[in-house]
């Protein structure tokens, strides 16, 4: 039976799609301006993989990617599409928390220029640590964060070396008045080591992933472990091509020199 | 010490001693010998010379840097022992086939030297500088005198002998000048 539309009802249905469309339209891109992770956070759900989150030490803007690998049972996530260097996976380096969102996504936090994760409670012990000094030794006031945890995490038999140093470096005159000199200064950071190792690490609390990243005492980035990486990969490559050039060489001398035997054997069969 | 003591690594951290002052700006100094050698110096000046062939000169200056630097005791003690692997005697009379890989070695050594360090290290410019020096050094003058037949210890060898082929030869010379030389041209022998 054949159907008859008339020119309304054609002007209707196509009002309809185009307002679809239409409305498709600012829906994708919605999507792509407001929620720029969407295809990560769905991937990680729909392949069971960890989101890493990378934040910049100090600011705390932090960007998403997928911790994938090249290949399964890889220690560090993929560096593919991403300039953050090497990342390593927690399942390797050690016990870490994830954040967990709905459906199981797993969140791993870490710096831009960190190859290790931190989860909470790295952050609140670095707060802690750092809090504790800096209210209860205001004399080291004129120390950086940097210099203090460096000066906490030096062994014992290092420190007077190291305290001369940083004291020769840092101390104004208005210091000298209050700590008279570098020994003056180790005793006090072997009784602030002292004090760091009693206090305990509150259960709860607020902590930032951005100043644990900014004040983390360590030196080796992210960066350097893909540079570590890549020069590994260019040693054994140059290796493997003069072991190649060598051999190729004799495999073609090789090949030379046999085919004048089989070419000398058939030349005597044929004239015998 | 029973004499082959090695002082490279000395228990107490006295750069001072072995790596620092020992070493001295003067390539003549040699107090004690870093190879695993007596430590005694060589009492003739010809072992000295001969030694010195050998010896980097810019180590002691470089060791000297890094001892007066603000880094860390962890730092320097990685600086220096990298300094000693990287110019010490064997390096210089070992034969390196591929002067790249000599580097990429290298390059290696100085990244994980960083694990040493803490923040303050990597951020005084003293860090990057000392990197440097280490790098342009090693892989410019270094490894040249590594490389190919006329390396240094091939270089150092052919002195000696050398100079006992020249003696021979020219008393082959005087000798064939006396006569002709007929019978020695007829009988492929000196062909002056």
């Amino acid at each position: 039976m054949p159907m008859v539309l008339d020119d309304l009802t054609l002007a209707a249905v196509g009002l309809v799609a185009a307002g679809g469309y239409v409305g498709l339209g600012l829906l994708v891109s919605e999507i792509y301006k407001w929620i720029p992770e969407w295809r990560i956070l769905s991937q990680a759900r729909k392949k069971n993989l960890p989101v890493l989150a990378l934040t910049v030490p100090g600011t705390g803007e932090t960007d998403l990617i997928l911790g994938e690998k090249d290949e399964k049972g890889d220690p560090a996530f993929s560096v593919k599409g991403q300039s953050f260097g090497i990342q390593v996976d927690p399942k390797f380096s050690g016990q870490i928390a994830p954040d967990r969102l709905a459906k199981g996504l797993r969140i791993y936090h870490y710096g831009t220029t960190t190859p290790l994760a931190l989860d909470g409670r790295h952050c609140m012990a670095l707060q802690t640590v750092i809090l504790t000094i800096r209210d209860e030794y205001p004399k080291l006031q004129f120390l950086t964060d940097d210099q203090v945890l460096a000066l906490l995490n030096t062994p014992r038999n290092d420190l007077e070396k190291y305290c001369d140093s940083i004291y020769k470096m840092t101390a104004t005159t208005a210091v000298e008045f209050d700590i008279h000199d570098s020994r003056a200064l180790m005793n006090l950071i072997i009784d602030a080591q002292d004090r760091i190792a009693e206090v305990e690490v509150p259960s709860s609390g607020m902590y930032s992933y951005a100043y644990a990243f900014k004040n983390i005492p360590t030196a080796y980035l992210s960066q350097d472990l893909h540079q570590y990486g890549l020069l590994i990969e260019r040693k054994v490559r140059k290796q493997m091509e003069d072991f190649t050039k060598k051999f190729g060489l004799i495999l073609t001398v090789a090949f030379a020199a046999l085919m004048i035997i089989i070419g000398g054997a058939v030349a005597h069969s044929i004239v015998t | 010490m029973d004499g082959y003591d090695s002082l490279d690594f000395p228990d107490q951290d006295d750069w001072g001693g072995e790596c620092g002052a020992d070493y001295g700006t003067d390539p003549q100094q040699h107090p004690a010998a870093p190879t695993g050698r007596p430590a005694v110096p060589y009492i003739a000046e010809h072992y000295n010379y001969l030694e010195s062939l050998y010896s980097s000169d810019y180590r002691p200056f470089l060791i000297e840097r890094i001892n007066a630097s603000h880094l860390s005791p962890g730092a320097k003690r990685a600086f220096i022992s990298t300094i000693l692997n990287f110019f010490s005697h064997t390096a210089l009379l070992s034969y390196q086939r591929d002067a790249e890989i000599a580097e990429i070695d290298l390059d290696i050594a100085l990244n994980l030297l960083a694990l040493n360090c803490n923040k303050v290290d990597i951020n005084l410019p003293e860090y990057p500088h000392l990197i440097e020096l280490i790098r342009a050094h090693f892989n410019r003058f270094i490894v040249s005198r590594t490389l190919g037949a006329e390396r240094e210890r091939i270089l150092q060898n052919r002195t000696t002998y050398e100079s006992v082929s020249k003696i021979t030869n020219d008393e082959e010379k005087k000798r064939a000048k006396r006569g002709l030389g007929i019978i020695d041209r007829v009988f492929g022998g000196g062909n002056s």
